[in-house]
């Protein structure tokens, strides 16, 4: 007889023949599955690699999307594919998804959240939302998925990447391969489940006031270009700096925006507008925020990485962790380097003691448990499930 | 973070969202939503009598209208049971509209109750949806009307002409909010309250299509100044910015701190005295003010004009009270946190000088560069052209021993000065506390002649009282005639206080020298006359005696032996007891000393000290005899612990004389770590050098020899310090 509850994770080469059916077959270790979550590179043939998964696991539902690099026990991959199956009577699932996101990214995230279901017994509720992470401002999908789930409701996820190409993303739901859409998972549990967020980047130097922002877009700080103040910071001119230079000064300089609590929340900049002068983020920064310049080092970031695990575990109230999703921010793979990411995947396959890991390295990373901000960037939140 | 660097970048993000929301409703939501994100809540409502206007927090469709309703009507400080979250402590403020709502937030967790900051934060978020729903509103009102002014021709133009009101009251709207956040944002980088201010009057002037705007500050005992005036550009208007000017009764600034509302005065016909002249000079015109309440006080005003070169009929249209009011109120918070942060700057630089001086007082400096430190300090703090401090003499006169003033000017330090005519040194002299004088006059040769000749027209001056008695007055002169701000005597008299301690420190040390000295002396003297009796009497009666043995010697028979023996012996002793006491008389006050001077004193010690000494003497004549007496108990206390303690192989002492002063040092190659802690030799020392007032600086480090170091005035000097009698 199936456990009451079991989680298991299949992996792939996408080079091999039938990589998906491959992969499918790993993670179905019983009959009862009650949801798959794949994680996979961007590729040519997405609709075939599904097929592959769903010519395994049938009409069981399927959420997932393409990464900036996969996450297993073993390390961090690029080019595979990671399924993720969870199973037993102790789960009740129910998915959505909500194309056309970026004309309403409000309404896309109310619809992707209408997916949970609350049978009796199931006390222990997570919504896991993967959206596309080129859409413009991600706070507008955290806010109407919240306007739909409340304060009760917990929400973990990622954005989709594209292997740092920044130019397309895609999302999977059932046999459905999307672009530009926000899918969803409500996840009802018998056990226990428990979300650990940490960052480990910390504040250098002196504030800065946004005097001119839109969404996505950083045009002035205390009053001057904000290209011209983020680069004399760095100690650099916009004239000194050769374009192809930029994306790892980028990568690795991140800004901090102040909270009441005094911790900080981390905002990715993807590239700048030389002619203008701005900068391009991945979320909102709000004019008349007070914001820093953010670094990080390896162990730094290392430590927070075991923190943020230690953290989802504690939260499980002393059930052991039946496994682990991880939702890594890419531009820690920038900081930490190859040699660092293997530390750090190892180190979160140590924490998770024999359970399975599987994750994919985001262009966003999503937690919300207390409060109502739920965005995160350069940080890593895990999903433990007990 | 500082909570206004926290604060006001919230307030302004939130006015700039809720401000995007293009119908009440949505504005509603808008405003809970950046509320709950903003300060962390879980639950974020605004509830009017028995209904939820927005809120968030609920799963869809679960939304408990009636616990949140009665919730909100609890009033603040209460819990709240959110499901899947827990209980939660929840904050309320009473909306001005929609008329009786609440805006309530609820946060769980061990910090759910809101912060001071936090409170404020929610009241000022509060006030902006209240405004923007309103606004709203207008603008879905105005939606409506335009669809049933399509359907009901014949309304058109009845329709129209409200239409264009509503318009009309949506621009002033949008503008004020535009105002309003050019204001928050100065707020928010930290502007200084004079900046603001330029910026509040300018923003309420244009606001209202004025000819002039301008923000008055009420001052205690019935007064008013301006602190920030715009114009309209191209209006000649010469208004004294900062001028002390009286409150008349019946004026629109009495109407407006009275009543604590808005008002208006289309004619200033009835102003009398500075004010009439003002409005002549000016042609103030129609006019209406609206009140700044800081902390429930009438801290202020933000006024508007026209002027009367307008055509004569023109006054400022009606409602203009009302759009003033609002956007005051709004800024109130703004601008307390700008006057508070300009204050607390004042306080922070007179509270550094202030130390600086404390500093100089407790390190025992001298009182003439004491003096002149706190004139600088002063002048610097008080923004005052000269800065003096006067002693009063005893002749009923005064003389300035300090003085500070711009480079271009010099004050002459005369003594004797007269206290005739009208003058703050007078008056403080007089009446024993502070004064201040706006106007200068005196015959020459008198305190306010001096002052006035250097441009000076008005002043302000504290007493210096020195363990009861008047001692002398500080000044502080201006050169514009009334610019004396409030409070300064109070200022100076923080630091008169300090040179009152100073100069009574100073007196207490000079007489400690004094009565060190005199001890010193006196032993020097006992000593003296020992080692005088020893020689003149003990020592030539010994001498007298060991003679006479040895002629007894010279008589006995030699068969006698026993008997010369015995003799010998005594003889022997004898020389012995000499020897030791020619060494007491030497260490007590040495004959050398008095008679040759310190250079053969030293010499004779360093040829009888155990550790080969080495001298270098200057060239220079008999000292005083004091000083001698010191320098050599010093060099010989020195050798003395060399021998014993130091473990050296040489000694070097260098003595010589530069700037009227004898300088002395005594280094040797030993083990060091010599501590002036332990052993009496050093303190008796220390003792002797202090009460000529001279400094002895010892270095020992383990292992690095031992270095003393001794500087001694050859005049020694005490600091000048008389008491003068209490006057008055």
């Amino acid at each position: 007889m199936p456990p009451d509850r079991w989680f298991a994770v299949g992996t792939a080469g996408m080079s091999a023949d039938d990589a998906g059916g491959r992969a499918a077959d790993a993670a179905l270790i019983h009959d009862d599955a009650k949801l798959l979550i794949v994680f996979c590179s961007p590729a040519e043939d997405l609709p075939e690699l599904i097929g592959q998964v769903r010519s395994r696991s049938g009409g069981v539902p399927l959420i997932g999307c393409t990464t900036a690099g996969e996450i297993t026990r073993d390390g961090p991959r690029d080019g595979s594919i990671v399924v993720t199956a969870l199973g037993g009577g102790g789960f009740a699932v129910g998915t959505a998804a909500a194309a056309g996101a970026s004309e309403d990214l409000r309404g896309a995230g109310a619809r992707a959240a209408r997916c949970l279901p609350s049978p009796a017994g199931h006390p222990y509720r997570v919504v896991l939302l993967l959206t596309d992470g080129l859409a413009s401002d991600q706070d507008e999908i955290i806010r109407g998925a919240y306007s739909v789930l409340g304060a009760g409701i917990p929400m973990v996820g990622g954005c989709a990447g594209d292997g740092l190409k920044m130019t397309r993303t895609f999302q999977f739901h059932g046999d459905r391969v999307l672009t530009d859409s926000v899918v969803a998972a409500g996840i009802s549990s018998t056990g226990p489940l428990g979300i650990g967020v940490q960052h480990g980047w910390r504040a250098v130097g002196e504030p800065m006031l946004v005097t001119g922002s839109s969404p996505n877009r950083v045009d002035s700080l205390d009053d001057r270009p904000a290209l011209d103040v983020y680069l004399e910071r760095l100690g650099t001119k916009p004239g000194q700096l050769h374009p192809e230079d930029l994306p790892a000064l980028l990568l690795t300089h991140p800004l901090g925006l102040s909270r009441h609590s005094g911790e900080e929340q981390v905002r990715f900049i993807t590239s700048a507008d030389f002619i203008r002068r701005s900068l391009f983020a991945t979320a909102q920064v709000p004019q008349g925020s007070l914001i820093w310049l953010m670094e990080a080092d390896t162990s730094s970031v290392l430590e927070a990485a075991t923190a943020a695990c230690d953290a989802s575990v504690a939260a499980l109230g002393g059930f052991i962790p039946l496994g682990m999703v991880a939702f890594d921010c890419v531009a820690r793979r920038g900081v930490l380097g190859q040699e660092g990411i293997e530390k750090e995947i190892h180190g979160l396959a140590d924490a998770a003691g024999r359970a399975p890991l599987a994750g994919f390295y985001s262009y966003g990373e999503i937690a919300r448990t207390h409060g109502m901000r739920g965005l995160h960037n350069y940080t890593l939140v895990i999903l433990s499930v007990a | 973070m500082p909570a206004l660097n926290w604060f006001a970048p919230q307030l302004v993000a939130f006015l700039e969202a809720v401000w995007s929301a293009r119908t009440e409703a949505a504005a509603g939501l808008m405003a809970v939503e950046r509320a709950a994100e903003a300060l962390d809540a879980e639950v974020a409502a605004i509830v009017c009598g028995d209904r939820v206007v927005a809120v968030v927090g609920y799963p869809e469709g679960a939304v408990p209208v009636r616990e949140l309703t009665l919730s909100a009507a609890d009033g603040p400080h209460h819990e709240l049971t959110v499901p899947g979250v827990g209980v939660c402590r929840v904050a309320t403020v009473l909306l001005d509209y929609p008329a009786g709502a609440i805006f309530l937030l609820a946060r769980a967790g061990p910090d759910g109750d809101l912060s001071h900051d936090e409170a404020g934060l929610l009241r000022g978020m509060a006030r902006v949806t209240s405004m923007a729903m309103r606004t709203q509103r207008l603008l879905d009102d105005e939606r409506a009307a335009r669809e049933e002014s399509d359907r009901q021709a014949t309304e058109n133009g009845r329709l129209l002409a409200e239409l264009t009101q509503r318009q009309v009251r949506l621009t002033e709207l949008a503008g004020e909010q535009a105002a309003l956040r050019r204001v928050a944002t100065l707020v928010a980088a930290q502007a200084d309250a004079d900046r603001i201010f330029a910026a509040v009057a300018e923003e309420a002037g244009r606001l209202l299509q004025a000819d002039v705007g301008a923000v008055s500050k009420f001052g205690p005992e019935g007064c008013f100044t301006v602190p920030a005036i715009w114009t309209e550009t191209g209006t000649e208007f010469a208004f004294p910015v900062g001028e002390q000017l009286p409150v008349d009764e019946g004026s629109l600034t009495d109407r407006v701190l009275r009543s604590g509302r808005a008002s208006r005065m289309d004619t200033y016909r009835s102003a009398v005295g500075r004010l009439a002249e003002l409005r002549d000079r000016f042609g103030l015109g129609s006019m209406v003010g609206a009140p700044i309440v800081v902390g429930g006080r009438v801290w202020g005003m933000v006024s508007v004009s026209l002027l009367s070169s307008r055509a004569k009929a023109e006054t400022l249209p009606a409602g203009s009270e009302q759009r003033l009011a609002d956007f005051t109120e709004l800024l109130a918070t703004a601008i307390s946190n700008a006057e508070a942060r300009g204050e607390l700057a004042r306080l922070a630089e007179e509270q550094a000088a202030l130390r600086r001086v404390a500093t100089l007082v407790a390190t025992g400096t001298a009182p003439e560069e004491l003096f002149n430190a706190v004139t600088v300090e002063m002048r610097s703090l008080l923004n005052a052209g000269v800065t003096s401090l006067l002693r009063y003499e005893a002749d009923g006169t005064a003389s300035v021993l300090a003085a500070s003033s711009d480079p271009g000017t010099e004050v002459p330090l005369l003594s004797h000065l007269t206290l005739e005519g009208t003058s703050v040194a007078a008056t403080v002299l007089s009446r024993g506390r502070t004064a201040r004088f706006d106007e200068l006059g005196g015959p020459p040769g008198s305190v306010p002649a001096v002052f006035h000749s250097l441009g000076m027209h008005s002043a302000a001056g504290a007493p210096i009282v020195v363990e009861g008695g008047l001692w002398g007055v500080i000044l502080a002169h201006w050169q514009d005639p009334q610019s004396v701000p409030s409070g300064t005597e109070g200022r100076i008299a923080q630091f008169t206080q300090l040179v009152a301690t100073a100069i009574s420190n100073a007196a207490s040390r000079a007489q400690l020298a004094a009565s060190r000295a005199r001890i010193v002396v006196t032993a020097d003297e006992t000593r003296r006359r020992i080692e005088r009796d020893l020689h003149d009497g003990i020592q030539q009666r010994l001498v007298t005696l060991a003679l006479q043995l040895r002629t007894v010697q010279g008589v006995v028979p030699p068969e006698h032996a026993g008997l010369l023996s015995a003799i010998s012996q005594a003889d022997d002793q004898l020389i012995d007891i000499l020897d030791e006491l020619r060494e007491i008389s030497r260490g007590l006050h040495p004959a050398i000393l008095s008679e040759g001077g310190l250079g053969p004193a030293l010499r004779s010690l360093a040829r009888r000290a155990s550790v080969p000494t080495a001298m270098d003497i200057g060239e220079f004549g008999r000292l005083s005899q004091p000083v001698e007496a010191a320098a050599y108990y010093v060099v010989s206390e020195a050798l003395t612990n060399v021998a014993k303690h130091a473990n050296a192989t040489v000694v070097h002492v260098d003595l010589g004389i530069k700037n009227s002063t004898l300088h002395l040092s005594i280094d040797d190659d030993g083990g060091g770590g010599a501590d002036p802690a332990r052993g009496s030799g050093i303190i008796g020392l220390v003792d002797r050098v202090d009460a000529l007032g001279g400094k002895l600086t010892l270095r020992s480090p383990p292992g690095g020899g031992t270095s003393l170091v001794i500087e001694l005035p050859l005049e020694p000097g005490l600091p000048p310090v008389r008491q003068r009698p209490r006057a008055g």
